[in-house]
């Protein structure tokens, strides 16, 4: 098998709504379609809540109740926001070490005829195909000045 | 430890040059001149990238019994092994979270049309 040269995994899928109202759904009702259970929320079976600050610099939050009270992660910050075509953060998983991260760049766009699939919502606006691409190229920069002599992105 | 060297492997390939590198390398090993003449990068620069790549692991050299100046480059599978199992990890996380976001977008599309307008 070839290796991957790349740190970048590419994932889409398409929806039946208008790129903005998807962008809208994706940002302002992530609690509600995000997994929940152990493996996708921190807060485990408690549910919390889940959040993006809807602007630049804006954090994506998940709060949650431990034994010790309610909590607040900060998976990542947005580091681009340009509604209602894309935006991209700063992805922290819940295994990542401090200091590590990857950059996720979501974008929204009208499904185009003719390549495959033809699709129009009800108010005939076309549907939207949501692409989300996450790179690692970030993780631990400071690594990278440590170990190559300050050579990094 | 393996964490360590996924992350080296993931600041090696943050650079297209050193992309570009594997690249060529994923087709045979190939000596430094044959890089550098690809990629049309100068010596020190190709040099540059092939120690970072070497260091993090990603290559290995090998010397020509025939002429001990000549270098042949070609690259380990164990960090490819490990990335391409991050990646996989990466993408079956996302493409997880992409259908549950479908589905609820399915679901409250479907509330604002109302009952019967489907």
């Amino acid at each position: 098998m070839m290796p991957p040269a790349s740190d970048a995994v590419t994932v889409s899928v398409t929806v039946s709504t208008d790129p903005a109202t998807a962008f809208v759904i994706f940002t302002e009702e992530t609690d509600l379609w995000w997994r929940t259970g152990p493996k996708f929320r921190i807060g485990g079976k408690e549910r919390g809540k889940l959040w993006f600050e809807p602007r630049l610099g804006g954090r994506f939050v998940e709060e949650f109740s431990s034994p010790s009270g309610p909590q607040a992660f900060t998976k990542g910050e947005i580091t681009v926001w340009q509604p209602p075509e894309r935006f991209r953060f700063e992805w922290r998983g819940m295994n990542f070490a401090p200091g590590e991260s990857t950059q996720v760049e979501v974008s929204f766009e009208a499904v185009r005829r003719g390549r495959g699939l033809r699709c129009v919502t009800r108010a005939g606006r076309r549907c939207g195909r949501i692409i989300l691409c996450v790179t690692g190229a970030r993780v631990l920069n400071s690594f990278a000045r440590r170990d190559f002599g300050g050579e990094s992105r | 430890m393996a964490k360590a060297e996924l992350n080296t492997t993931l600041v090696a390939l943050a650079d297209r040059n050193r992309r570009a590198v594997v690249d060529l390398l994923k087709e045979q090993p190939r000596r430094a001149g044959e890089i550098a003449s690809a990629l049309s990068m100068t010596p020190p620069a190709l040099s540059r990238h092939l120690r970072v790549l070497r260091r993090s692991g990603l290559i290995d050299e090998q010397g020509v019994e025939q002429d001990a100046r000549v270098r042949i480059y070609r690259l380990r599978k164990e960090p490819f092994d490990q990335l391409r199992e991050w990646l996989g990890g990466v993408e079956s996380f996302w493409t997880g979270e992409l259908a549950a976001f479908r589905d609820h977008v399915e679901r409250s599309t479907g509330r604002r049309r109302g009952p019967g307008k489907r």
